[in-house]
């Protein structure tokens, strides 16, 4: 009697650890042979009561006009390929229906004739959270064009690896400009 | 011995010093009753406290958990951080395996493990998310988290449990979109499934103790995301049915509390009566209403008989709503010899008939009519009653039906003031009348 449960929790137990253990392989997998690609961003922000604080991003390539696969409808996922443009800045070259061969693109969701990247949130820590916010709209406005991500892809998989305000990532940053 | 007739032993125990000095009982007699009902059940206040404490405490450490997760701690390194969302985990599993092997029989153990494991494994998840900037969307969050939590409720027969799965289906069904809060995917009918899956441990929780507070709380839960379903199906299927659909829905609702069970709270009424009035007696005046028969959807080809395979799945599934609430309502009515009030359960034929009448004819009048009539003839059965046996509150529950259905037709037409006035009045005299007869009758017995 006893020992079914425990078998049965055994694997229920291995499930359970399976899930982040495995967010945390395919993160490492980009993150370690992921291509590196810079992000403009442009300007929004909620809280997210289940994962603390974040700056919502934007990014410049999520208003760029592209051209969707036949027959895909709002909301379907599709597979994006980055170019650079002149100023060393990621945006889309093409928006697939199917995988690409290769390991450099990113899996997103159409948006009309526009696609919606994947990683829209960066997490801050609870008290650098206000500052964060206000030094990201400070550095992405219209005049002001200062902020960007580096993102590194991988088979479909874009890891948000750092957030730059004014060349700078986010933590040196706030501690260069603290808070007045 | 059932929860509920303790406060009634307590009372009767209170009384017998004065049945023995007015001579109505002897001493004796009253020594025998106060051994006989001091004797028995003196663990099951303490064990539904502790219960309660466990459950409350568990709760709280899971919560607490999940704020100092939110916190985001950045001066530690990426590893350390990973350790740290995989240390509640491992420490609930480990609790978890202790309560299994030594402390299986014990409900408050059973209950505070699987809630803590549940806590964890959503920590660990949304912890490693946030380590890794990996943003994921939040239905799918769920999903997993639940899927993982299920094997969980049926390992540790945990009502609590299987009342936070039920709300996590719900909460995925809602938030399945994206970002859209509104509106239905043909993706959301998967919630049937999901909801099932947890069903044999409801049946399980209901065989065990059929009045426990576990039990309501699970099975409120289970009819609350039952409501959220079928609000998404009916977006599906055929969209003018949700009329029917839910007339099925609240018909079931209050049958299960109205229902005669075997052993099933006896001496008081189930919440889900309440409910199930409720929830009747708003859709049946909604549905007075002519404007809410006027519809562009009764002109449309899909409706009821839809050509895809979603729509056709979405349209069973409403149907199977009107069928479950139908068949339920047999069963009460051969089972329960005129105890219960069982007229409530006439809405989901009257609404389907009323439903096939606005389809066929398109015209908005005569289903609202027969609403009309449904609600009134439901008000003047419920007063009658109450009157006849005597019971105020029954009674009053009728005259409140017929003043709603009043004051609703007063809304959407044209009544002079003086009509409405005498209108008021005599339903103001009504409930003066009623219980003026209740409490003569009642004096007179």
């Amino acid at each position: 009697m006893k020992s079914w449960r425990l078998i049965v929790f055994a694997l229920v137990g291995l499930a359970q650890l399976a899930v982040p253990a495995s967010l945390i392989w395919k993160r490492e997998q980009t993150l370690r042979h992921g291509r590196v690609w810079k992000f403009r961003t442009a300007p929004v922000d909620p809280v997210d009561a289940f994962r603390g604080r974040y700056v919502a991003l934007q990014f410049d390539a999520e208003t760029q006009e592209i051209s969707p696969p036949p027959n895909a409808g709002s909301g379907q996922t599709v597979f994006v390929t980055v170019r650079q443009n002149p100023e060393g800045l990621a945006e889309i070259d093409q928006v697939l229906a199917n995988a690409p061969t290769g390991d450099d693109f990113i899996e997103a969701k159409l948006a009309g004739k526009t696609v919606s990247l994947p990683f829209d949130k960066y997490w801050v820590t609870e008290r650098d959270a206000p500052a964060a916010e206000a030094a990201y709209f400070a550095q992405s406005r219209r005049d002001k064009r200062n902020a960007f991500v580096i993102v590194r892809v991988f088979r479909g998989d874009a890891a948000l690896e750092q957030l730059y305000l004014d060349g700078l990532p986010l933590g040196e940053y706030l501690r260069a400009n603290p808070a007045k | 011995m059932r929860a509920a007739d303790r406060s009634g032993i307590r009372w009767l125990l209170a009384e017998l010093p004065e049945l023995v000095a007015g001579g109505i009982l002897s001493a004796e007699d009253a020594a025998a009753l106060r051994r006989h009902y001091s004797t028995k059940d003196p663990g099951e206040p303490r064990r539904i406290g502790f219960v309660l404490s466990a459950v409350l405490g568990s709760l709280l450490i899971g919560a607490g958990i999940i704020l100092l997760v939110a916190h985001n701690w950045d001066c530690l390194s990426r590893p350390v951080r990973c350790a740290i969302a995989f240390a509640p985990l491992a420490l609930s599993q480990t609790l978890a395996i202790f309560v299994l092997l030594r402390r299986n029989e014990s409900a408050p153990w059973r209950e505070s493990a699987a809630i803590l494991n549940v806590a964890a494994i959503g920590t660990a998840i949304a912890l490693v998310s946030q380590t890794y900037q990996i943003q994921g969307d939040f239905a799918r969050f769920i999903l997993v988290w639940m899927l993982l939590a299920l094997p969980i409720v049926y390992l540790f027969r945990t009502s609590v449990g299987l009342a936070i799965y039920f709300v996590g289906a719900t909460v995925w069904v809602l938030s399945s979109k994206g970002d859209a809060f509104l509106g239905a995917s043909p993706n959301d009918l998967w919630v049937w499934p999901l909801l099932l899956l947890g069903v044999p441990a409801f049946i399980a929780l209901l065989r065990e103790n059929r009045n426990g507070y576990g039990t309501l709380l699970t099975m409120t839960a289970l009819a609350v995301a039952a409501a959220c379903s079928l609000g998404q199906t009916d977006g599906i299927g055929a969209q003018s049915f949700w009329r029917g659909s839910f007339a099925g829905f609240w018909t079931v609702v209050y049958l299960v509390g109205a229902a005669p069970f075997k052993d099933w709270r006896p001496t008081r009424p189930h919440p889900f009566v309440a409910a199930g009035w409720i929830g009747i007696v708003s859709l049946a005046i909604f549905l007075s209403f002519q404007d809410s028969w006027r519809s562009r959807q009764w002109q449309n080809a899909v409706d009821l008989i839809p050509r895809h395979y979603p729509d056709l799945l979405a349209a069973g599934i409403q149907i199977a709503w009107v069928l479950a609430a139908l068949l339920f309502a047999a069963y009460a009515l051969w089972k329960d010899r005129g105890r219960a009030n069982l007229a409530p359960a006439a809405f989901a034929p009257v609404a389907i008939i009323a439903w096939g009448i606005a389809k066929r004819t398109g015209n908005p009048l005569l289903p609202s009519l027969l609403l009309n009539f449904f609600t009134l003839v439901l008000g003047l059965f419920t007063l009658l009653r109450g009157i006849r046996a005597g019971r105020a509150f029954e009674a009053n529950l009728g005259m409140l039906v017929i003043a709603i259905l009043a004051i609703a037709r007063f809304f959407d037409s044209e009544f002079e003031f003086f009509v409405r006035g005498v209108a008021f009045i005599a339903i103001g005299l009504g409930f003066l009348v009623t219980n003026l007869v209740v409490f003569k009758r009642r004096a007179g017995a």
